[in-house]
């Protein structure tokens, strides 16, 4: 796979993305420790824990938004200490992320943000750019009336949708999703799951989910990686609760984990409940 | 007392050292915007619209104060003119606390609250909303797409606005000399170019760039290190302005001393402080 000059390894049974014992702290507080989590090509991987246990942290150290204290990043097996500046910048180009509130460009219009990544960073004509664009939108179910709108003159599902347009301009590799259906109402979250996965497959890219919505988890995730916060584990315990298949965390009768699954059903706005024997269909 | 002495030791050295902190963050973010300014000038759709709204937008502003400062220096310099008989040179004063003073700093100082505190908001919120963040994720340098136009809108359009504001100051003088103090126009405008030198001129100029240069590494180092929640990007505009204003009266009583040294060292002639 040549990207702007640069060649990221092909061999697929590298892992698109590992970190290796990271360790982040905001000031005196521990987010993530001794964390390891492995990424396969081609696979949806969820991050669920509670509030404030470094989930998010975790997807920006693996996108290298933030540095971590201590331990190793790998992009498609290379250590991302180790890859020259322009391997570094031209291989987290194959990365594209969804923020949480979509984190569009209050300055420029739909258009423009879509564009963004392709006008800083290749070099096509600018009817290239807008064919792009408006595939793109019309990939996550935008119209090209929203192309000439202001990010504030949409709603928080179709900035959502423009936000993954936008990561999904430069063509990504893997696609990191920061709880994309936080604030959505259940039928604007289902419509966001079902597009995360249909640009799985259409796009053949692999993905880090981040959620507290266990239907998400169930829709898209293949594999679960569940996170406790440091500040509740004795200086022994990992971090890290469960790491499996997405069924098998929904077998687990461990009390801690068995809760937290549970209570994710409760965040569920259509009064459904999903407990560990339960599935969406 | 002793425990009162080691209090106030303390907090001496606490603000000493919080002052070096700040002033080696300020200067290690002038060198980060000096490395990507030195590797390509940014492009136009990107600079044009932020040197219209740095520069287009602030005129009304230096308009409205330039004005009122040309006028009042008239006001304030005819009676003790008068009374030394010396009211028809009032044109080579108010053009001289312009040119070589009052505007440059009063336009730095407008420009610090209007476009300083307004840098600092935009890139705060850009920094609490993850904005700053999308521009590092897709592929782009955030120092480089948001801070480097900022600042070299800022070190071109101050003196330019400074320019402006003295001149509309200098004319605004003139009319109030002219018609409300009885001065005679032909009078003002003679004493106002024979004290006016070019050294003035020009120690006006690097004022106004070192000004620029001021607000655009304080304004936007504040919008990028900025708390979280609408208290941190109050408090980033805020401080923002303060320090730019201290930094435009500081820097101005360096400067003024430094070029006043070096006037009567390359003309040792003149009359010395």
């Amino acid at each position: 796979m040549a990207a702007g000059g640069v060649t990221v390894r092909t061999d697929l049974s590298t892992p698109a993305i590992r970190i290796e014992c990271v360790c982040s702290h905001f000031g005196p507080q521990e987010v993530l420790r001794d964390l390891s989590v492995t990424i396969h090509r081609g696979e949806s991987l969820a991050i669920i824990g509670e509030s404030g246990c470094g989930k998010s942290v975790t997807m920006k150290v693996m996108m290298q938004l933030l540095l971590p204290e201590a331990g190793d990043v790998f992009w498609f097996g290379r250590n991302v200490n180790q890859m020259s500046k322009k391997d570094w910048r031209v291989t987290r180009l194959k990365f594209g992320y969804l923020f949480q509130g979509a984190a569009l460009f209050d300055s420029l219009n739909i258009f423009e943000n879509v564009a963004f990544g392709l006008r800083e960073n290749a070099s096509m004509s600018d009817d290239d750019v807008r064919h792009t664009v408006f595939q793109r939108l019309e990939e996550v179910g935008l119209s090209r009336d929203v192309a000439e709108k202001r990010p504030s003159e949409l709603s928080g599902g179709m900035q959502k949708r423009v936000g993954l347009a936008r990561a999904l301009a430069l063509n990504p590799a893997v696609m990191f999703y920061d709880e994309p259906t936080t604030g959505l109402d259940p039928i604007t979250s289902r419509r966001i799951d079902d597009l995360i996965d249909s640009i799985k497959h259409i796009h053949n890219v692999s993905s880090v989910v981040v959620t507290h919505d266990m239907r998400t988890v169930q829709r898209v995730a293949d594999r679960v990686v569940m996170l406790a916060p440091c500040r509740q584990l004795s200086p022994d315990e990992s971090q890290t609760l469960f790491e499996g298949p997405v069924e098998e965390l929904f077998s687990l009768t461990d009390p801690q984990i068995a809760d937290f699954v549970r209570g994710g059903s409760l965040e569920l706005s259509d009064g459904s409940k999903i407990g560990h024997a339960q599935k969406v269909a | 007392m002793q425990a009162a002495a080691v209090q106030f030791t303390t907090s001496v050295g606490r603000a000493v050292n919080g002052l070096i902190v700040e002033v080696g963050a300020l200067a290690l973010f002038f060198v980060c915007i000096l490395t990507r300014l030195f590797s390509g000038i940014p492009r136009r759709r990107v600079l044009v619209p932020i040197l219209h709204e740095i520069g287009v937008r602030s005129v009304p502003v230096v308009l409205i104060t330039g004005s009122f400062i040309g006028m009042v220096l008239a006001v304030q310099t005819f009676t003790q003119f008068k009374m030394m008989h010396m009211e028809s040179r009032l044109g080579a004063i108010i053009t001289m606390t312009l040119v070589s003073e009052l505007g440059p700093v009063l336009a730095a100082t407008m420009l610090a609250g209007r476009v300083g505190s307004a840098m600092a908001a935009e890139l705060g919120t850009m920094r609490v909303t993850e904005q700053i963040s999308a521009v590092s994720a897709l592929g782009s340098d955030p120092v480089r797409y948001l801070v480097v136009p900022r600042f070299i809108a800022c070190v071109l359009l101050v003196p330019l606005l400074a320019a402006f504001g003295d001149a509309i100051g200098m004319f605004s003088g003139w009319a109030f000399s002219t018609r409300v103090l009885g001065i005679n126009s032909y009078q003002y405008w003679s004493y106002a170019i024979d004290f006016v030198t070019a050294w003035d001129i020009m120690a006006g100029l690097v004022k106004s760039i070192l000004f620029g240069c001021s607000i655009a590494i304080i304004a936007c180092h504040r919008g990028f290190h900025c708390g979280a929640g609408a208290q941190g990007v109050g408090r980033a505009a805020t401080e923002s302005f303060v320090l730019s204003f201290i930094a435009i009266l500081g820097l101005d009583f360096l400067l003024t001393v430094l070029l006043n040294t070096s006037y009567y060292l390359i003309w040792p002639q003149a009359v010395s402080l």
